[in-house]
């Protein structure tokens, strides 16, 4: 469990550092197993303005230092990384689009 | 020139455009569009190294199909060469693209999932740049690495 708090810490440092800490909002790494079943973490950082989302050239560049971060500290997950900027157009680009059909949970 | 994935590319642009009410589904489309666009490159790559003959012919088919998913996204990450960015990449829109075509969850991440976040149209357009990136990093290798790609792709490790 320490093992995985400091190893948190040092993807939030390596981000932070990458990104530039005055320009994130806030960060999130949540372990898990991927579609594979495969140990990952998902890493979620809320930049404060969505110009400063890196491009898929800088994202690359940063999931390899993450990746190899965790090599070297002997922890199998993958990084997959999410961006989202704060000052984005919060308005949902659709509706929910899985309402349940209530036909489908009529009793015969 | 392999113009399938670059149609495919441009289609998931074209899907990442699209407007409620058909946003959330299209886009949805467009990350899987994306990750199909870079699969059929590697796919082309290798049926042409190895097939060396035309896209019509049963032996250029064969190879084409010969690249599975599970087998080539870890061919790629463990490889010195391919690993990164190319393997990383593959990795991270596959992960995007199972979310796309089998998850009811509005995010692929469940943090902002849990926040009440859905997918953007602007997350969608970075994953198409992000396989438009990786089929550039395919296209721009020497003859000699795209062999090594295309034989890492198609070779199954012994046991």
């Amino acid at each position: 469990m320490t093992d995985q708090v400091e190893t948190v810490g040092e993807l939030k440092r390596i981000i932070a550092e990458t990104l530039g800490a005055g320009r994130i909002s806030s960060m999130s790494v949540t372990p898990y197993l991927d579609h594979a079943d495969e140990p990952a973490y998902s890493i979620a950082v809320s930049m404060t303005a969505e110009k400063d989302i890196p491009d898929a050239r800088r994202q690359s560049e940063l999931t390899r230092k993450l990746r190899e971060t965790l090599t070297r500290l002997g922890n199998p997950r993958f990084p997959y990384l999410y961006f989202v900027g704060l000052d984005e157009d919060d308005s949902p680009d659709d509706v929910d689009e899985f309402e349940p059909w209530p036909e489908d949970s009529e009793r015969s | 020139m392999a113009t399938l994935p670059n149609d495919m590319l441009t289609t998931a642009e074209l899907l990442a455009s699209v407007k409620p009410p058909l946003g959330s589904a299209a886009l949805r489309r467009s990350v899987s569009t994306a990750y199909y666009a870079l699969f059929s490159r590697l796919a082309a790559l290798c049926a042409g190294r190895i097939a060396r003959a035309k896209a019509s012919s049963d032996s250029f088919k064969s190879v084409y199909r010969a690249i599975d998913h599970g087998p080539a996204r870890n061919a790629l990450l463990g490889h010195a060469e391919f690993g990164s960015p190319l393997g990383d990449s593959f990795k991270r829109l596959q992960e995007a693209r199972h979310w796309a075509d089998y998850s009811i969850d509005p995010h692929p991440d469940a943090e902002i999932a849990a926040a009440g976040r859905r997918f953007k149209r602007s997350e969608a357009q970075r994953f198409v740049a992000l396989a438009r990136e990786a089929i550039g990093f395919v296209d721009a290798l020497a003859p000699d690495a795209k062999q090594r790609l295309a034989v890492l792709l198609v070779a199954r490790p012994r046991r």
